[in-house]
């Protein structure tokens, strides 16, 4: 089932029937927030008592891990939504373990931005807001802390919404770049590249979820999704494609040297090329770059996509429960 | 407000220097500049805005990323002006992320302060391998990396054997708990202890600031200089 959520993020264009249905689904009766009597009630966009805490990666040797995550806060503070909007970071100041002693209004909601459910989502963040105890395997993620209630959210790249970021950023490519002209969907073949295995995390999982997400839609000839360190690889994208038009987008958060750097020479661009470019702070991919009879165009990471506000903003309305 | 922004606004009369920065209050609003810029006429320094404060505390002069916004690198040359206590929350944020929060956190009666050992026995991972290292050991790594010369808030945390800054110390900005550099030194540290490689003698330009895979990082180099200081305070003994 969908969920009935309309663009708004207000409950109103659902039947009653669909909402019950939601609820059941999302909360088991027994601890729903609420039974849903007095629906449609307040799951607005009312956060002004709340914080939103964004947590990212960051990076102790560059700027760009740590840039979608202070974009979206950005926006999301200029949305005025919320009472305070904090970023945090890993590798970066405020550091995870640091960022809740500046937020101080009663409701908190902490939302990863991170691709998928893994070692950073489910272990290293909880346990550094200390929502989780070492030794823990499982943890509450609602918590009373003095008088905050403090919600620990999914992260962004789990959740169903992605698959508009994705569509957002694939869509968007071919309209900036439309030579000779932009494809129509239906003859193109969509890749969503991932890390694979190595890095802790399941993106493997969420990278699939969202191309099968996407391949029911029907919108695209060919859905793939393609990996840097695990078969298929994204070098095979030529092969594994049917049409003439590929459009690539790497599933990751933010831009770096797996996307500016490693991505390119899989597609095959000679790695001094890539270096050459990026010294000349050229983009390291031309748009679109015709390679074995295909025609290619690459994406810059889903991290940067504006629509990812939304996907936040939507982790913290599933989180705060309605009423 | 915040509490945290009530408390710094109260303690600011007309001036206050927070790590590099001079918090002025206006006739309205609040301006904010380096401090070396204290007396520099306001036409000669170039009005920052809102995120391009960010942008310009990323970077130390030639461009290199700054990891730690508390290194003492901050580029002068600019001001900037808060009209309200919240734009100046957002400022100060923007150049000492978190930084206002722990100055306050730090005037309560028990502050929440981390030590070394509590710190890094919670970590799992490629960083269980900080909880190996022996207390003089982590106490030079701490000297090190914590150096006036690296960074200026000061520490109030420690390990066995090693003293907290004094009060007065680097700045009014304190520091809780050990920061990801710290956690990042103390591995690299401790996998060169393993390995007991001799320190390179070779005089080299200084490697970028987080990059402690390369011997010419300047905390490394200090490192080498806290671990002789070491030794020959044993030798000493
Ligand atoms: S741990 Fe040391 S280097 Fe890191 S912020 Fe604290 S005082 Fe500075």
């Amino acid at each position: 089932m969908q969920r009935p959520l309309c663009a708004s993020g207000i409950f109103q264009f659902c039947t009653n029937h669909e909402i019950l249905e939601y609820l059941d689904q999302r909360w088991p009766s027994a601890n729903r927030p609420c039974r849903g009597h007095h629906w449609p009630c307040d799951v607005s966009d009312n956060f002004s008592d709340a914080a939103l805490v964004l947590i990212g990666h960051g990076s102790t040797v560059n700027a760009d891990s740590a840039t979608p995550t202070c974009q979206h806060a950005d926006a999301l503070r200029q949305r005025g939504l919320f009472a305070q909007v904090r970023e945090a970071f890993w590798k970066q100041e405020p550091y995870v373990w640091q960022v809740l002693r500046g937020v101080f209004a009663p409701r908190v909601f902490v939302v990863p931005l991170f691709i998928s459910d893994g070692y950073f989502t489910e272990e290293v963040i909880p346990r550094e807001l200390g929502f989780r105890r070492p030794g823990e395997t499982n943890f509450a993620r609602a918590q009373q802390r003095g008088g905050q209630t403090l919600h620990y959210c999914g992260p962004v790249g789990t959740h169903s919404s992605m698959t508009e970021v994705l569509l957002a950023r694939a869509r968007e490519i071919v309209q900036t770049f439309p030579f000779p002209r932009a494809p129509k969907p239906s003859d193109t073949a969509l890749f969503i590249a991932g890390h694979g295995t190595g890095n802790n995390e399941n993106s493997r999982q969420a990278i699939e979820q969202q191309a099968a997400l996407i391949r029911g839609r029907q919108l695209y000839a060919e859905v793939h999704a393609v990996f840097m360190e695990e078969d298929p690889r994204i070098g095979d994208c030529g092969r594994l494609a049917h049409v003439k038009n590929i459009v690539m987008v790497p599933f990751f958060i933010s831009d770096g040297l797996h996307s500016f750097e490693d991505i390119p020479v899989m597609l095959g661009v000679p790695r001094p090329v890539v270096r050459e470019r990026l010294r000349q702070g050229q983009p390291t991919w031309r748009n679109p770059t015709e390679r074995d009879g295909k025609r290619i165009w690459y994406t810059a990471a889903i991290g940067s996509e504006p629509h990812l506000s939304d996907v936040i903003l939507e982790r913290v309305r599933e989180a705060a429960g309605p009423c | 407000m915040n509490p945290d922004m009530r408390a710094f606004l109260a303690a600011l009369d007309t001036e206050i220097v927070f790590g590099q920065v001079a918090v002025r209050r206006l006739e309205r609003g609040f301006e904010l500049r380096h401090e070396s810029d204290r007396s520099a006429a306001a036409d000669n320094l170039t009005t920052l805005k809102g995120t391009e404060l960010r942008t310009w505390s990323q970077q130390a002069a030639g461009g290199a990323f700054r990891p730690l916004k508390s290194a003492p690198n901050l580029r002068a040359g600019w001001r900037a002006l808060a009209a309200d206590s919240a734009a100046l929350e957002l400022l100060l944020h923007y150049l000492y992320p978190g930084a206002v929060a722990d100055w306050f956190a730090a005037q309560a009666a028990a502050p929440p302060i981390t030590s070394y050992r509590q710190f890094t026995a919670r970590q799992t991972g490629m960083y269980r391998i900080t909880t190996m290292l022996q207390d003089a050991i982590a106490g030079a790594a701490i000297r090190a990396c914590c150096h006036v010369d690296f960074c200026l808030k000061r520490r109030l945390w420690s390990v066995e054997g090693l003293e907290a800054d004094a009060a007065g110390a680097k700045s009014l900005i304190p520091c809780l708990e050990p920061c990801a550099l710290l956690l990042e030194f103390a591995r690299k540290v401790a996998r060169l202890e393993q390995n007991d490689a001799p320190p390179s003698e070779e005089p080299q330009a200084d490697a970028a600031e987080g990059d402690f895979d390369a011997p010419s990082n300047p905390r490394r180099k200090r490192f080498g200089l806290e671990k002789q200081a070491l030794a020959a305070k044993r030798a000493v003994e």
